[in-house]
């Protein structure tokens, strides 16, 4: 049972997800293959006009969260509540006008654009496919968006190869906000970019979540960007969410072992990080019955290979999922981590 | 553009082809014979003026009628090369997007059709369907549609797992939409390239089946048939067989280097974008 | 430039022919390392860093051309040497750490076969070393951090993690006993708590070999945490050279600058971060400073006239017409 940050019918929350699993499995016809869980029961609330930040490494499943709310890919279990209706289960037929509302930026400019077309012509397409502006202005409104994002009416005749990824994530968020959407995923959009351009595009996603009150799911590894850009963090590890809450109280008290070593890793004493080479191997009867993070874990007890911590408020909405929680005020303090 | 006028033996095969198909289509308005009109007067004459390319055993210009052979080649080639183009890409491109059963199913009749020989499964398509030329691009289709579905589907598979089509389908546009502006801009070089290629065979199958007599009907002229009049009487006219023989042959050089050539093209642009 | 200097660099010059043009990657770059020195190349897209790394060690393609005054090392003029005497050389005193662990490692061979073919070649160079190969290497691998050596080197590539991976490669590197290791931004691909542990193994085992690095990164907090010196690299030519705390805490170049204050901004959580106009890699005017284009202290001199490097302090230069008055 998770216990919820609010209560979940009450919740003016734009999307809520509910225990979300989601098994990875190759088919195979003759052998039985374990399935790989991307995500382990996950539970989190999406305000409107707010930046949540979900900070993982990779294979914590950050980025797939990220994608199966948007409806990428098929939940095995679970449910993503949203303008009344059930996203995991929705057929794919049945999304029609909810494809407005939810949108991405990925990773990897280049890759997001087809490379056949100029940035006219992808900025046009949403737009006329859901009739935001009539006919004849869609190319004034490609020229608006485009200087809304900072970049001139030269950019529109340009192919993806020709923009550099900076410009070329710029019109990533262009084309996001084109279609008003409620709720933006944002899939580490600055990790493949320079260091200094990464500015540029963060805070123009600031400026949009300001100016226009889209809600931002924003996917990153780096904690320091996570600090500057979000309202609130959810901490993931291994597909499940370990760590949850404001910012603010995340960074200065953190609860779980694995947030606190998150936050070190970038300060000069690296005692409380480990890492896979740290692992001990322990026997863990039943993984589901068990935290996942316990074989690297220093503050590890009896009960941690026996039972699966579950994600508890200790106050108002700051939760963690640890037995031996790190007491609120004993944690070294971590100002000052570089970014 | 400036890319293929760089390659010489694009630019050559360009050339090769251009000529051909000048001279297949506007020769015979050009020439004075007639392709099936006897003329028993001047049977197996050598190549002279009158007759650059001399005439055959019915006395009729061996010029003429290979350039009438060559559009009939052309045609059925190029009709059923397209054809298997179009519905080879379009079933490749859906498998590969939609899967499912039918498309395991048509996958595997795709593979069968593909495992004869394809000259054999031409001799076959011809015993079944009848003789005659419309047959001969009907089985020219069925010969490449396997090879056009396996790779538009191939190549497809790949396309399809890019971020861009990922954001297309988030953006909510439809399957067609996809298919049509997402991945098959995408996949339609190394098409082209097949197009070209399989033209180039067509002719040969064409070309193969009248020499046995399935394809083209004499009196009409075909490729095939010429060369198979040629062959019989090599001794006494060797320039009948032997012209003919060469006008296949470079028809055929100038596609493959021209192929070859939109290859070419395609992969280093691509490089050079990385 | 010191006897002590274990490499040095004079007006290193590298381009690339691009179709019938050549486009240059790096223009002059001077700079020595000493014994036992780190010394970090920190630059963006387009700076230069790797290519300069690569130069050094004759690992570009054939379309490459490397022209420099001098390439010493240890006294001796590298340009000097064959293609085979350089070989003997190149991966066993002149080491390389690439960004992507993946593409060290055959992945047909397990890491047992990598280790034991880079112990053979620093033991056939040095003609020293007996006993068993395999000690030393479960040894290598203890020596970063792997706590089971046996079941690593059982393992092929494909099995270990990135983070497990880039230790093996490190292993291997330092089983070859370099004099001097150019590391391509080694932690780039990995999780920020890997990165953490592997800078802390590159550094504790520089220390231990006595090793000179040359590490080449785009991430200032890194390189102020391993390097001793630092040369920042903006479009192929050093803005800023200098003992690390000083070009990291007090820079004089507004390249370097602009950085060091979006770091800042990030870490007082300002409202909107401090923003570097324009793209990094183009080179603004070609007779001017190659920075022109983004600097925001340009004056009208900067776009004709070509800066060079001025003392800003003690052992401390910098590019800019600011200081050259």
């Amino acid at each position: 049972m998770i216990s919820e940050p609010r209560a979940a019918a009450a919740s003016d929350a734009t999307m809520q997800v509910r225990e979300l699993v989601l098994d990875f499995s190759a088919p195979q016809r003759f052998r039985k293959v374990h399935p790989l869980r991307a995500l382990d029961s996950v539970s989190l609330d999406i305000a409107q006009g707010e930046i949540l930040g979900i900070v993982g490494e990779s294979g914590s499943g950050k980025t797939t969260l990220g994608k199966t709310i948007l409806g990428a890919y098929k939940p095995t279990r679970g449910r993503i509540l949203y303008a009344g209706r059930d996203l995991a289960t929705l057929p794919a037929g049945r999304w029609g006008l909810l494809r407005r509302d939810l949108q991405m930026i990925f990773q990897d400019p280049l890759s997001s654009f087809n490379p056949r077309f100029t940035i006219e012509s992808s900025l046009a397409l949403p737009l006329r496919l859901h009739g935001i502006c009539p006919k004849g202005s869609v190319s004034g409104e490609v020229a608006a968006l485009l200087k809304r994002v900072g970049l001139g009416p030269e950019h529109a005749s340009r192919y993806p190869h020709e923009l550099s990824g900076g410009q070329l994530q710029r019109v990533a968020v262009a084309r996001a906000i084109s279609v008003k959407p409620r709720i933006i995923v944002a899939d580490e959009p600055v990790s493949k970019l320079d260091v200094s351009v990464r500015a540029q595009v963060l805070n123009l996603l600031k400026r949009m979540n300001r100016e226009t009150g889209v809600s931002l799911v924003f996917i990153t590894h780096d904690l320091g960007v996570a600090r500057f850009l979000c309202d609130r963090i959810a901490v993931m590890y291994f597909g499940r969410i370990v760590e949850i809450g404001a910012t603010a109280q995340v960074f200065a008290d953190p609860r779980h072992p694995y947030t606190l070593s998150l936050l070190r890793a970038r300060s000069a004493a690296p005692d409380d990080v480990t890492t896979d080479a740290d692992e001990i191997p322990i026997a863990i009867a039943d993984s589901a019955q068990a935290c996942n993070y316990a074989p690297r874990c220093a503050r590890r007890i009896a009960s941690c290979t026996r039972a699966r911590p579950a994600l508890t408020i200790q106050d108002d909405g700051h939760a963690s999922a640890c037995f031996v929680p790190i007491e609120a005020g004993t944690a070294e303090r971590t100002e000052g981590i570089a970014s | 553009m400036r890319a293929f006028f760089a390659n010489k033996l694009a630019v050559i095969g360009a050339a090769i082809t251009g000529f051909v198909l000048l001279a297949v289509i506007a020769g015979p308005w050009v020439l004075p014979h007639s392709p099936t009109e006897a003329d028993f007067l001047a049977l197996l004459t050598p190549p002279s003026l009158a007759h650059p390319f001399g005439t055959d055993s019915f006395g009729r210009d061996v010029l003429t009628r290979i350039l009438y052979g060559a559009r009939v080649s052309l045609a059925v080639s190029v009709t059923g090369v397209f054809a298997a183009a179009l519905v080879g890409s379009a079933a490749g491109l859906v498998s590969a997007y939609v899967g499912g059963w039918t498309a395991a199913v048509a996958m595997r009749i795709s593979d069968l059709l593909f495992s004869f020989p394809s000259f054999v499964l031409a001799l076959f398509l011809m015993v079944v369907l009848g003789f005659g030329v419309a047959n001969i691009a009907v089985s020219i289709a069925l010969i490449y549609l396997p090879l056009f579905a396996r790779l538009a589907r191939n190549m497809a598979l790949v396309v399809k797992e890019e971020p861009w089509v990922q954001a297309a389908q988030l953006m909510g546009q439809s399957t067609f939409s996809i298919l049509s502006r997402e991945i098959l801009p995408n996949i339609a070089a190394p098409l082209f390239v097949q197009i070209a290629i399989g033209i180039a065979f067509g002719i040969v199958i064409e070309a193969g089946l009248s020499f046995l007599g399935l394809g083209v009907q004499p009196p009409n002229p075909s490729l095939g048939t010429i060369m198979a009049d040629g062959r019989e009487y090599f001794q006494r006219a060797p320039w009948v067989l032997t012209l003919s023989g060469v006008a296949i042959s470079i028809a055929l050089l100038g596609l493959n280097l021209l192929s070859d050539g939109i290859r070419d093209i395609m992969d280093p642009k691509l490089r050079a974008r990385l | 430039m010191t006897e002590a200097a274990l490499i040095e660099v004079a007006n290193l010059r590298t381009s690339f022919a691009v179709g019938r043009a050549r486009v240059a990657a790096v223009r002059g770059v001077s700079f020595s390392i000493a014994v036992g020195e780190v010394f970090g190349l920190i630059g963006e897209s387009g700076s230069g860093k790797t290519v300069t790394g690569l130069s050094l060690l004759r690992l570009l393609p054939p379309h490459a051309s490397v022209d420099a005054e001098a390439i010493r090392f240890r006294g001796q003029d590298l340009a000097l040497l064959s293609d085979d005497e350089f070989r003997a050389l190149q991966g066993v005193k002149l080491a390389m750490i690439f960004q992507d662990p993946v593409g060290s490692f055959n992945p047909a061979k397990t890491v047992a076969w990598h280790l034991k073919h880079a112990i053979a070649r620093r033991r056939a160079c040095a003609g020293t070393g007996e006993g068993d190969w395999r000690e030393e290497a479960a040894q290598n691998l203890r020596d970063v951090g792997i706590r089971v050596p046996e079941r690593v080197l059982a393992s092929y590539p494909h099995q270990l993690s990135g983070g497990m991976l880039q230790r093996a490669l490190i292993a291997m590197v330092i089983s070859l006993r370099p004099v001097l290791i150019i590391a391509d931004e080694p932690t780039t691909n990995l999780d920020n708590l890997v990165e953490r542990q592997i800078l802390d193994l590159i550094r504790a085992q520089q220390r231990k070999l006595g090793a000179s690095v040359l590490y080449v990164t785009h991430d200032l907090a890194v390189a102020g945490e391993i390097c001793d010196r630092i040369a920042v690299m903006y479009a192929g030519e050093i803005v800023e050279m200098g003992p690390a705390r000083d070009v990291l805490e007090r820079p004089r170049h507004p390249y370097a600058q602009g950085l060091l204050q979006t770091s800042a901004s990030l870490e007082r959580r300002d409202e909107y971060l401090y923003e570097l106009q324009g793209e990094p890699g183009v080179r603004g005017a070609p007779e001017g400073c190659c920075f022109a284009a983004r600097c925001p202290q340009v004056m009208p001199k900067c776009r004709s006239t070509q800066p060079r490097l001025v003392n800003v302090g003690p052992g401390h230069v910098s590019r800019c017409l600011l200081h050259d008055q």
